[in-house]
């Protein structure tokens, strides 16, 4: 028996059902004379319609943002405007090289998908064993991508969001892939340009495009006590820029990378 | 940190009741929110004792539940079991739906075999949030081996098929409680670089917890491992100890007293029960005034361990291609065949369900049977 609940009056009954009806899913109406002894007999039998699947999903953004990639890049990311339906990425995402083919091994496989908690970003990895040098994939196969080409990032629209509807049209980046930065990230090397009067932001140039998750994730402003700065930070694209404004003109006086 | 806004969970997990109700005959529920990381305990009505002799039993269980919830049978997954300590009703946890995506419901089954849904949102609750959760983003996986997820893709691995999903860590951040003298114990997996965890959480909820790294020793896998979390998890030996299973499939002994919040607390494997298997459910029983310990498993039989046994079990160390490995402790092979989730009904009585000619039911073992 289904939980709910039911209106009558004189000649109609209305059954609410407790949960949302499940498009597809079929329901049978019972029902029985007033009375001891009484058997259940089928009176309707319905199906929740299955829900017109609309594409209205889209790629919001291909990160990195930037122009050209180093060629030891880790990671692509995908965010789509809606949550995402797990499981429905893989085979879907895709690392052309320049002729417009794929590079079989590049991305590393999926399942696991790796997305974020409201499952609207997707992170891609490029094959681990493949970008760090010494190990038998980069040996054997050599780097996924090379500098001096260029590679671009495919998402196809059969990518379901949550309700199950494809994307409304595929995505793609293209890539220049620049000289391997092996380099450790140093802040030392960021320019720092502080506000001169309340209102105005503080803004990061950094030395390099950095993963624009990590760099939401672990830039910080905080107060000369330590205690973080309430504000809005925001990043350009090619996460080279970082710019962070203090709610209600407070000065902030110190930045942390954690 | 506690609130007492309104709850409405966002997704199934362990459910456990705390044993005590109140004098004002209402009782606790504790429901773990993955999606959240959260711990809610809702405040239950009085229901009315049971007779001693009460049990709940249901047939059909899985198709009763999926009808009450307005979906297809695949489509209702159970996530959790508690008894309730008054009326001896069982509270299932249900995932409607599949995949991260599923909704959460509390099926309440009372001891005439009618089924009901739990309505949580006007209930007294209060809540307390994890601080050490996975990020979603977290790029670690944990493996799965019950089949539920979507994503789960049957592989063969020495003649045996498995249905293995790989699933973001944060899915396994909540994967049991328990309950010992006014604490709750949270298993699951932690933001850290050892990332299982034992947490204790005292009820009433204040702001703190205590949360302990974990290792063990694995003699299947031959190494020790702090990555893999606790499956299941019951206290025994009257509150002072504690006894923890995992995936493929080590059984593992911590004192409650090591559990301090400091440093990674190495627990005592005593059993390897065997891989390719994932527990279910771990409780402890009486039978003829002696202690056991049932674990039920996704592949293995429904397994019982005398509790005697383990405090003269030395630490499992050795790996199982070492020509003196140990398997440990003695175990024996129930035939209950198909039984999953268990819970405790009282210390002579365990909850069981139980596979069923393709459906479920609900069954009440008793100690003599077991």
């Amino acid at each position: 028996m289904t939980a709910g609940t039911w209106d009558r009056d004189d000649d109609a009954a209305c059954f609410t059902p407790r949960f949302a009806a499940v498009p597809g899913t079929g329901y049978v109406v019972l029902g029985r004379p007033e009375g001891p002894g009484r058997d259940w007999r089928e009176l309707a039998r319905t199906e929740a319609p299955r829900a017109e699947r609309r594409s209205s999903t889209v790629v919001e953004a291909i990160e990195p943002g930037s122009g050209e990639v180093p060629a030891n890049l880790l990671r692509f990311s995908v965010t789509f405007s809606a949550p995402m339906e797990e499981g429905s990425a893989a085979g879907h995402v895709h690392l052309l090289d320049e002729t417009g083919h794929e590079s079989a091994g590049s991305l590393l496989e999926m399942p696991p998908e790796l997305w974020d908690r409201n499952r609207r970003r997707l992170t891609v990895l490029l094959e681990p064993g493949r970008i760090k040098r010494g190990l038998q994939p980069h040996v054997r196969a050599g780097a996924p991508i090379r500098a001096g080409g260029r590679v671009t990032l495919v998402v196809d629209a059969e990518l379901r969001d949550a309700t199950g509807a494809p994307l409304s049209s595929a995505a793609r980046r293209t890539y220049r892939v620049g000289p391997p930065v092996r380099s450790r990230v140093d802040p030392a090397l960021w320019e720092v340009r502080w506000p001169t009067a309340a209102g105005e932001p503080l803004v990061l140039r950094f030395d390099r495009g950095l993963d624009s998750t990590l760099v939401r994730r672990y830039l910080r402003v905080t107060d000369g006590h330590g205690v973080p700065v309430p504000g809005r930070a925001a990043l350009d694209p090619a996460a080279t820029l970082w710019s962070f404004t203090p709610d209600s003109g407070r000065p902030c006086t110190r930045c942390t990378s954690t | 940190m506690t609130l007492t806004a309104p709850s409405t969970l966002l997704s199934a997990g362990s459910l456990l009741f705390a044993p005590e109700v109140s004098p004002d005959g209402t009782s606790i529920l504790f429901a773990a929110d993955v999606a959240r990381a959260t711990i809610f305990a809702f405040e239950l009505p009085p229901e009315e004792d049971a007779a001693e002799a009460a049990e709940v039993r249901v047939d059909q269980l899985g198709t009763k539940v999926a009808s009450l919830l307005g979906v297809e049978r695949e489509d209702a997954l159970l996530r959790g079991i508690t008894v309730h300590p008054a009326s001896h009703a069982v509270y299932l946890s249900i995932a409607r739906g599949r995949g991260p995506e599923a909704g959460p419901a509390i099926v309440r089954a009372g001891t005439d075999g009618e089924l009901t849904v739990v309505e949580l949102d006007d209930l007294p609750v209060t809540s307390f949030a994890l601080d050490d959760a996975p990020t979603a983003d977290d790029e670690r996986t944990d493996v799965w081996l019950d089949g539920t997820e979507p994503s789960s893709t049957p592989r063969e691995i020495h003649g045996v098929t498995l249905n293995i999903a790989q699933v973001p860590l944060h899915r396994s951040t909540i994967t049991d409680l328990a309950w010992v003298d006014g604490t709750l114990f949270v298993a699951g997996l932690s933001n850290e670089e050892f990332t299982s965890r034992l947490r204790q959480i005292r009820y009433p909820f204040d702001s703190a917890a205590t949360e302990t790294s974990v290792e063990i020793f694995h003699v299947d896998h031959g190494k020790y491992e702090t990555q893999s979390p606790i499956r299941a998890l019951t206290s025994f030996d009257g509150g002072s100890s504690i006894l923890a299973t995992y995936t493929c499939t080590p059984v593992v002994h911590f004192s409650v007293d090591q559990l301090r919040g400091e440093g990674l607390v190495r627990g005592r494997t005593v059993a390897e029960l065997g891989p390719m298997n994932q527990p279910f459910s771990i409780v402890s029983y009486d039978r003829d005034g002696e202690e056991f310990l049932l674990v039920s498993n996704t592949r293995h039989p429904l397994l019982k361990i005398p509790a005697s046994s383990i405090a003269g079990q030395e630490a499992l160390d050795k790996p199982l291609s070492d020509a003196d490995s140990s398997l440990g402790i003695p175990r024996e092979n129930l035939d209950h065949p198909g039984v999953t989730w268990m819970a405790s009904l009282d210390r002579g009585r365990v909850v069981v369900i139980q596979d069923d000619g393709g459906d479920t039911r609900l069954r009440t073992l008793g100690a003599a049977e077991l």
